[in-house]
């Protein structure tokens, strides 16, 4: 085969016919040398790359999200409310009325909600963001196969997405505490510590999620059991201290369980974070988000190959 | 004419791994190296070619790799061997589309097109007038794009994709879908981007969109470059090709490795 630039470049015919299956020749250097594409583009001209590049596009996606997901509904704005309410009556006439769990110190009714709703907002948060993350490149064939889309940021959409819920109905939750308590606990301060921790946390669990999901679809449907079981073994409905002695190390194993006591120490009881507690979760937390969004990079080249 | 190409395909091959099950694909990723569980298809094999600066029709019967050839320069896949050298900003519309969401209005669809390339939100919102104006679609512009029909979305596309100032413009079979006056209108826009220096790469099968916007032409068949010269030169061969193609003749894993590069 001969080329010049300006001229025609024609091998025969007789190529054509080859086997679709036979494998391309290829010496040995060659074959331990994967593809790469190169791409240079004017300075300035750059698509940004990290989350913080693109946190336009994030914001106009979350915005999308959270909006769109009400639009169009009776109640739309009132369904962050609704939502969280209605699962604290239900979780309230289950476990305070019918099953009478009490939580330590407390046996009001009223106690028992705050108590509840402190930790079902996390939780909820986390089960959200995990369980959409399963299926959010799956949902999106459009921006992996046709664009370069900064993918990682469709698990971070989703994960900023449960949190503004969360953020909302905490706002409600710190209504109610002022007018049962009478007062408001300066540890409330300590809040954006535990957010944090939890936002890493919940960001790098969706981001292995999201990449999983694309390899085993399978993960989708796992994911509603698994997290019905991660949500009883951690202390939501029921106090840490009404755990068996056995079952005791399911709190330390489980970050979103120091994370949980650790919203209602600051926001109910205004004691500050359990300190070795939460140094144990943060780490974890850490070193989820580090794993996770490493994972989703270094498996996002090959989604548009397998989707 | 001048000579600095903006695309260059040096040696390239694209494997896709066929799995007959799902599992198969996770068995292999366990039990890495013990044993392949997939079949191969080779969508493009040892493919060297520099598109110049011009507009180049890529030509060929269907699952010769016209697409692939696409993906690859647009970076939406990586090559399993060989190297891709692209210089400057692209923009695609691969498929009757450009990564658009179709739960997002056209203009949301617009702005994150926009964003995803680097251009600042404002910068976008500024185009955004002469966007909406050249694609025609009205009061559509605000409605999710599920609504839209394939025409109203390929014009948007090709709007979107232009106002940016790409330096390379990928288009995937899109042009087929406008009618005359739409064709017209891009016509027009094509000899801008041209006059700027545009590299524009069109797949097609409708050869009086070659005869009218390209000015070279690639020949590929079942993954290799057969021919690589002028509109001219090159139309004899492809006519020739598609006279010949017979596709019955083809041996059973071609199908599946058609559907997977469309």
């Amino acid at each position: 085969m001969t080329q010049d630039d300006s001229g025609t470049k024609v091998s025969g015919f007789s190529d054509m016919t080859a086997a679709v299956t036979e494998r391309p020749k290829q010496d040995e250097a060659k074959l331990r040398t994967p593809g790469i594409r190169i791409a240079t583009v004017a300075a300035g001209d750059e698509a940004p790359t990290s989350l913080w590049g693109n946190r336009k596009l994030i914001a106009l996606m979350v915005h999308r999200d959270f909006i769109g997901r009400y639009k169009g509904s009776l109640l739309g704005a009132f369904w962050p409310l609704i939502n969280p309410i209605g699962h604290l009556v239900l979780y309230t006439f289950l476990f305070c009325i019918v099953l009478k769990v009490k939580f330590g110190g407390v046996d009001s009714t009223a106690n028992f909600a705050l108590y509840l709703m402190a930790g079902l907002l996390p939780w909820s948060c986390l089960a959200e963001s995990l369980a959409r993350s399963t299926t959010t490149i799956l949902e999106s064939p459009n921006l992996v196969k046709r664009v370069v889309f900064p993918l990682q940021i469709l698990p971070v959409v989703l994960v900023v997405s449960s949190l503004m819920s969360e953020l909302v109905a905490f706002s409600i939750l710190f209504v109610a505490t002022t007018f049962t308590l009478h007062k408001v606990n300066a540890t409330i301060l300590f809040l954006p510590l535990i957010l944090t921790s939890q936002i890493l946390f919940t960001g790098g669990l969706s981001c292995f999620l999201a990449s999983l999901g694309v390899y085993i679809r399978d993960i989708r449907h796992l994911m509603a059991l698994a997290l019905s079981a991660w949500m009883y073994a951690t202390p939501i409905v029921y106090p840490a201290s009404a755990l068996p002695e056995n079952l005791r190390f399911l709190i330390y194993i489980n970050p979103m369980a120091g994370i949980v006591t650790d919203y209602r120490r600051v926001l109910l009881e205004g004691n500050s974070p359990d300190w070795p507690v939460f140094a144990s979760y943060t780490v974890v937390a850490v070193i989820a988000w580090v794993l996770g969004y490493g994972f989703f990079q270094k498996t996002k080249k090959s989604f548009a190959d397998i989707m | 004419m001048t000579y600095e190409y903006k695309i260059e395909l040096d040696n390239v091959s694209k494997r896709h791994n066929i799995y007959d099950r799902p599992i198969d694909r996770l068995k292999e990723v366990v039990f890495r190296n013990t044993r392949s569980y997939h079949r191969e298809y080779w969508a493009l094999r040892d493919m060297s070619v520099k598109f110049q600066n011009c507009t180049t029709a890529v030509l060929g019967p269907n699952g010769a790799g016209k697409s692939t050839i696409l993906q690859l320069v647009a970076g939406v896949m990586q090559p399993t061997y060989g190297t891709v050298t692209v210089r400057g900003r692209v923009t695609a519309i691969l498929e009757l589309g450009a990564g658009f969401q179709p739960e997002y209005s056209g203009r949301e669809n617009v702005l994150m097109n926009g964003m995803m390339l680097g251009i600042s939100k404002e910068e976008m919102l500024e185009r955004m007038d002469s966007i909406a104006d050249f694609a025609e679609i009205g009061e559509f512009f605000d409605q999710p794009l599920k609504t839209y029909s394939s025409g109203m979305g390929v014009r948007l596309a090709f709007a979107t994709a232009i106002s940016v100032d790409p330096e390379v413009l990928l288009v995937d079979e899109a042009l087929a879908v406008g009618d005359e006056r739409f064709i017209n209108k891009c016509h027009q826009k094509v000899w801008e981007l041209q006059e700027k220096g545009t590299t524009i790469i069109v797949v097609t099968h409708n050869m009086r969109i070659v005869d009218r916007f390209c000015q070279r032409a690639v020949l590929v068949n079942e993954g290799r470059l057969i021919a690589d010269g002028t509109v001219e030169e090159i139309k004899p061969l492809y006519e020739e090709l598609m006279s010949q193609t017979d596709y019955k003749q083809k041996s059973f894993s071609t199908p599946v490795g058609t559907a997977l590069i469309g």
